[in-house]
Order: structure tokens, then C-alpha cells, then sequence
């Protein structure tokens, strides 16, 4: 019985490409931040895309 | 916030999806002085004409940004005059973030925009009633609390 489990995850891995653990690992990964650094462009797609800024002020040290 | 709030999956995903996203460093004088910034991180909400609608300073970890992003959006949306979508944005934080600071800021700017949508003031007697029996004693049910004998 647990060796017809083995073979059956051991198969769908196979067959589908599925994996439990390389699943979970791809939704954690973080998407990109797409960070602009001039707010004139970031006004321009603010108008052309519907969207509020976000303005971040920060000191890199 | 480069090391832990901005990498997290949930913050980029909203990031990407509802904002456009600036960074600016505090040795950028023209930028620092127009929106007279004083401390860093200082997370600024601007409107697409640039007029600025929240502001928060000081770090935030991932689950406090979330709130603070979407009542801004919320505010860009009300001042838009987009009622109704700013009605989804700030009742999702509420009921997402039910325990978040902003949580009863957007429940009142919430009934401020069902108000304006409407013209009915009832819906800010209806918010004094959420906010008095969710957050009682809070600064916004005070604010609410001029609503509560509207009939």
C-alpha cells in the first residue's frame, strides 16, 4: 500500500512537473519593486495608468 | 525597509498593482524641501497632480505599510471624487486590518464618502454607530460622534 503512494507522488512529479516544496518557494518569492527615482515620470504614469504615488524618502546608510 | 518590508511578497504584489512607486533620497534637496520631509523613511501618498493626501514617518514592517498604502489610496480616491472606489479601498482595510490604526480612520472617511456619494447623512450616523460600537473612545468616534442624532 505505502510503496503504491511512493510510486503514485513519485509518477504525478514525473508526469506533471508537480512539486509540494518548489510550490511553496515560487509564492513566496517577492515580485520587483519597479522603483523610479524622477517624479516628474512617476506623475506622467500616475496620470496615464489611474494611479496614486508613493513617495519614499529614505536615507541609504 | 528595504530589508524586511519591501521584500515581502505581499507588499511588492501591492506595490505593483496600486501605486507608482518613487524613491528619493534624503539628500535630494529640491524634493526634501518641497514636501518639507524631516526624518526618514518618510512615506508620502500624492495624487496624480501631486498634491499630497497621507503621509507617514518613521519604519513600518510589512503588516502596518499595508494599511497605511491603502487608507492613502482610499483618501487619492474620496478627493478624486471616485466614491464608490473609494469606498472598496477603505472598507477593505477595515476589514482586513481591523486591529491597524487606520482601521477607524477609514471606517469615517468611508461614511464621508458614502455621504458624498448619496447626499444621505445618515450614513455618518450609521459610521458614529460602527465606529462607537468597533473602536469606542477613539479619536474618530469622537469625530463621528456630532453624526449620532441625525434622524
Amino acid at each position: 500500500m505505502k510503496r503504491m503512494l511512493v510510486l503514485t507522488v513519485v509518477a504525478l512529479v514525473l508526469v506533471l512537473g508537480v512539486s509540494p516544496c518548489k510550490a511553496a518557494s515560487e509564492t513566496a518569492k517577492p515580485v520587483e519593486i519597479p522603483w523610479l527615482t524622477s517624479l516628474d515620470q512617476a506623475l506622467q504614469l500616475a496620470k496615464q495608468q489611474g494611479k496614486p504615488v508613493l513617495l519614499d524618502f529614505y536615507n541609504p546608510k | 525597509m528595504d530589508a524586511v518590508t519591501y521584500p515581502n511578497p505581499d507588499v511588492s504584489d501591492f506595490l505593483l498593482t496600486h501605486v507608482i512607486p518613487v524613491k528619493v533620497q534624503h539628500t535630494d534637496q529640491k524634493l526634501v524641501g518641497q514636501f518639507r520631509v524631516m526624518w526618514t523613511p518618510t512615506l508620502i501618498i500624492l495624487d496624480s497632480d501631486g498634491s499630497e493626501l497621507h503621509r507617514d514617518e518613521g519604519y513600518l514592517p510589512p503588516d502596518t505599510l499595508l494599511p497605511a498604502l491603502m487608507l492613502g489610496i482610499g483618501k487619492v480616491k474620496l478627493h478624486a471624487g471616485k466614491f464608490k472606489e473609494a469606498i472598496t479601498h477603505l472598507s477593505q482595510l477595515a476589514d482586513k486590518y481591523p486591529r491597524s490604526d487606520e482601521a477607524p480612520e477609514a471606517i469615517y472617511f468611508a461614511g464621508v464618502a458614502r455621504f458624498r456619494d448619496t447626499n444621505d447623512i445618515r450614513a455618518m450616523r450609521d459610521t458614529y454607530e460602527k465606529l462607537s460600537s468597533a473602536y469606542p473612545g477613539n479619536s474618530w468616534t469622537t469625530k463621528a460622534s456630532v453624526y449620532q442624532a441625525v434622524k
